[in-house]
């Protein structure tokens, strides 16, 4: 008695799932067996009609009940912003309003250097003022004065060297006078805010750039 | 496949990962992209395990929900599609249970729901329907194992390497479900004929 093909070796044979081995029997079975080749002519016509059986439309309003469910502002058609910029569009906004805070940031703490910088200077005028004494540009530093309170500066006498660095710090000592204390430690304290100023707003844009990536 | 899926193109590994990577950021177009993309796979899978067109949308916004809240969790372990069907089949399984699966009310009216076509011809059209309406019938009296592996290759045309994915079976298992499935529609449709 003669043996048939197993039907799942003739499904896969329609699917063109068989190894090359499978093949071949198939192929030479049913070249000689008409049982098979009904049977394997009855799956095909099933495959067939299961194919042409059409997708069913989505429904109109199921993606707007799942927009609401997940809390999303999208409906059909897809978000307002979306359809009117575009992915390039809503990417190129994005970034744009990243820079923006980080230039706003940038410029806000400009702005507090400057207040900060202001303040001091109105500090140090009103003390002057209550002194008696004319507010002095730099250069018109009294060296024997500064010589007097702090023998090192003068004894340098280079304003800019790192004995004259040491005197300043020197100039914390709560002997010294106020007035003549300030004067000179003025002015490194506001290069030192401008320093960090501009450490803080470049540290400030590098943390911020990966960020916008 | 409908014309829609025909035309969108080959879901990449890169593409599957950063269509979930910009939704874990926030970028509601990311989704909306997903919804466009496996909507019709989704809802016609719930069609066709359900019967009822009115609760297959519901079982697609459940599904599509577990979609949203599951997605950033996706790895990129299989393909989105393989993912999302997985997640679509067990909830279905999970919702209508065993006898719900089975004993389902069939409205024949429901299934065809494609747009006519106009080669076939008013009369032509009319058999056409009839057919696929006598095709879906019969599937819905399939078992459900049965059922799953052949809506999932001869109705949504996933290969037999992406149902064992889905189904958490092997490819031989796939091979024999869809056999057994098969072999029982054709006496079904021979008996009827």
């Amino acid at each position: 008695m003669r043996s048939h093909l197993a039907t799942k070796r003739l499904s896969a044979y329609i699917d063109d799932e068989l190894h090359d081995r499978e093949l071949r029997l198939v192929e030479s079975h049913i070249s000689e067996c008409s049982a098979c080749r009904d049977r394997l002519h009855g799956l095909r016509l099933v495959v067939g009609e299961l194919q042409r059986v059409p997708a069913a439309e989505t429904p109109p309003t199921l993606a707007a009940s799942i927009a609401t469910e997940a809390g999303m502002r999208w409906g059909p058609g897809g978000p307002p912003v979306d359809r009117l910029l575009g992915r390039r569009g809503l990417a190129l906004l994005r970034d744009m309003i990243q820079l923006s805070a980080i230039t706003a940031g940038a410029m806000g703490i400009i702005a507090m250097l400057a207040a900060y910088g202001a303040a001091q200077d109105a500090s140090r005028t009103t003390r002057e003022t209550a002194a008696g004494e004319p507010a002095p540009a730099m250069p018109a530093l009294d060296t024997a004065a500064l010589h007097a309170l702090a023998p090192g500066v003068a004894a340098a006498g280079e304003p800019e060297s790192d004995e004259s660095d040491r005197g300043r710090l020197d100039g914390d000592d709560p002997v010294a006078s106020p007035v003549e204390v300030d004067l000179v430690v003025e002015a490194p304290a506001r290069e030192q805010s401008s320093d960090v100023g501009e450490v803080g707003e470049d540290a400030g844009l590098r943390g911020a750039l990966p960020g916008t990536e | 496949m409908s014309a829609s899926q025909a035309l969108a193109p080959p879901l990449t590994a890169t593409r599957d990962w950063d269509l979930a990577d910009r939704h874990r950021y926030g970028d509601e177009s990311a989704f909306r992209e997903l919804y466009d993309r496996f909507a019709p796979m989704v809802y016609n899978l719930c069609l066709r395990l359900s019967g009822d067109p009115s609760r297959a949308q519901d079982l697609s916004q459940e599904v599509f929900l577990r979609v949203f809240k599951g997605l950033p969790r996706y790895r990129g372990g299989s393909s989105l599609k393989t993912w999302i069907y997985s997640i679509a089949l067990n909830h279905c399984r999970g919702r209508l249970g065993r006898r719900g699966l089975e004993l389902t009310d069939w409205n024949e009216e429901d299934w065809s729901r494609g747009p006519a076509d106009p080669a076939r011809g008013p009369e032509g059209d009319l058999l056409a329907r009839d057919g696929e309406r006598r095709v879906a019938a019969a599937l819905l009296t399939l078992p459900v194992r049965f059922r799953e592996a052949v809506v999932l290759r001869d109705l949504e045309g996933l290969s037999y390497e992406e149902i064992a994915a889905v189904l958490r079976v092997r490819t031989g298992t796939v091979r024999s479900r869809i056999a057994r499935g098969r072999e029982r529609l054709r006496h079904l449709l021979e008996s009827k004929a």
